[in-house]
């Protein structure tokens, strides 16, 4: 049996420090474990603290991913053009 | 533009690429519309990846990585398109890179799109700068260039942790320590600015 750090009193919750160490992969949707996936979700809206964390971590993520939508198109369309000139 | 002639010949490199520079072999000429269909999906991210690199020699490094890929195209196994191209990108530029560094040629203002000294923004700066996604960005700046690297891989690109520990050739497990750290920096740069709670 897999050890999810599950609190066995509660069985779909975790400890904080659970929540904690797979925050990362949980935002990245790197987290295999459906389960804890699950229970990550769960606490996660319980939890003030981590529920806050969770949120900063979103917060500065999708503000580096702002960072590169800003291709200049003329870049892309001269790589486009490299690419069918290639053929 | 400019640098292709130099490497007109296929290095090689660790994407079995070997071959020098011929006529392509007759073979090619069927999958070369499947070749353009497939690859041209992934050159925004080839050129991001290529930015994180070579600045603005970003440009020249994708084109050599789509010419050495279309020279390449039948020996491609089918399986991880992204991965592989970004494997001969990062080899391309790892060879570059021990050709021409420290003279970075041609055109000086457009060269560091990075430069590492920007991270001594000054308090003032940053009283200024009291946007959020602004001093996100300015803090991803001050970071050292291998955790700002994985964060842009994984958060620009949408790599995942294997596909950045590919172009960055180290374990999955550096990959995330370098994230968990390089945002946790981030983090503190944006708690010190008031900008969010402080750590917990
Ligand atoms: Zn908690």
């Amino acid at each position: 049996m897999i050890d999810h750090g599950l609190d066995d009193d509660h069985p779909k919750s975790i400890h904080c420090r659970t929540a904690a160490r797979c925050l990362q992969q949980y935002l990245d949707s790197e987290l295999r474990d459906e389960v804890l996936v699950e229970a990550i979700s769960y606490h996660l809206e319980l939890c003030r603290d981590c529920g806050m964390e969770a949120e900063t971590y979103s917060r500065i993520k999708v503000a580096i991913a702002s960072e590169g939508k800003a291709f200049d198109s003329e870049t892309m369309v001269r790589l486009n053009r490299f690419l069918d000139e290639l053929l | 533009m400019s640098v292709i002639s130099e490497s007109d010949g296929i290095d090689a490199i660790g994407a079995n690429v070997t071959s020098s520079s011929r006529a392509l072999p007759e073979i090619l000429q069927a999958d070369r519309p499947e070749f353009a269909e497939s690859v041209r999906p992934e050159i925004p991210i080839l050129l991001h990846v290529a930015r994180s690199y070579s600045g603005a020699e970003a440009e020249d490094l994708v084109q050599e990585t789509l010419t050495k890929a279309f020279r390449a195209w039948d020996r491609f196994d089918g399986r991880y398109l992204r991965a592989w191209l970004l494997t001969i990108l990062r080899n391309t530029a790892i060879n570059a890179g021990r050709k021409r560094r420290p003279v970075l040629s041609g055109d000086a203002e457009t060269l560091e799109q990075h430069p590492d000294s920007s991270l001594e923004a000054s308090p003032q700066d940053l009283a200024e700068s009291n946007d959020f996604v602004a001093s996100v960005k300015k803090a991803i700046l001050g970071l050292s260039s291998h955790y700002r690297i994985a964060v842009e891989l994984v958060d620009i690109d949408g790599l995942s942790y294997q596909e950045a520990a590919d172009v960055m050739g180290v374990p999955v497990g550096t990959i995330m320590s370098r994230l968990h750290r390089g945002r946790r920096q981030v983090k503190e740069v944006l708690a010190e600015q008031g900008l969010i709670g402080g750590e917990q």
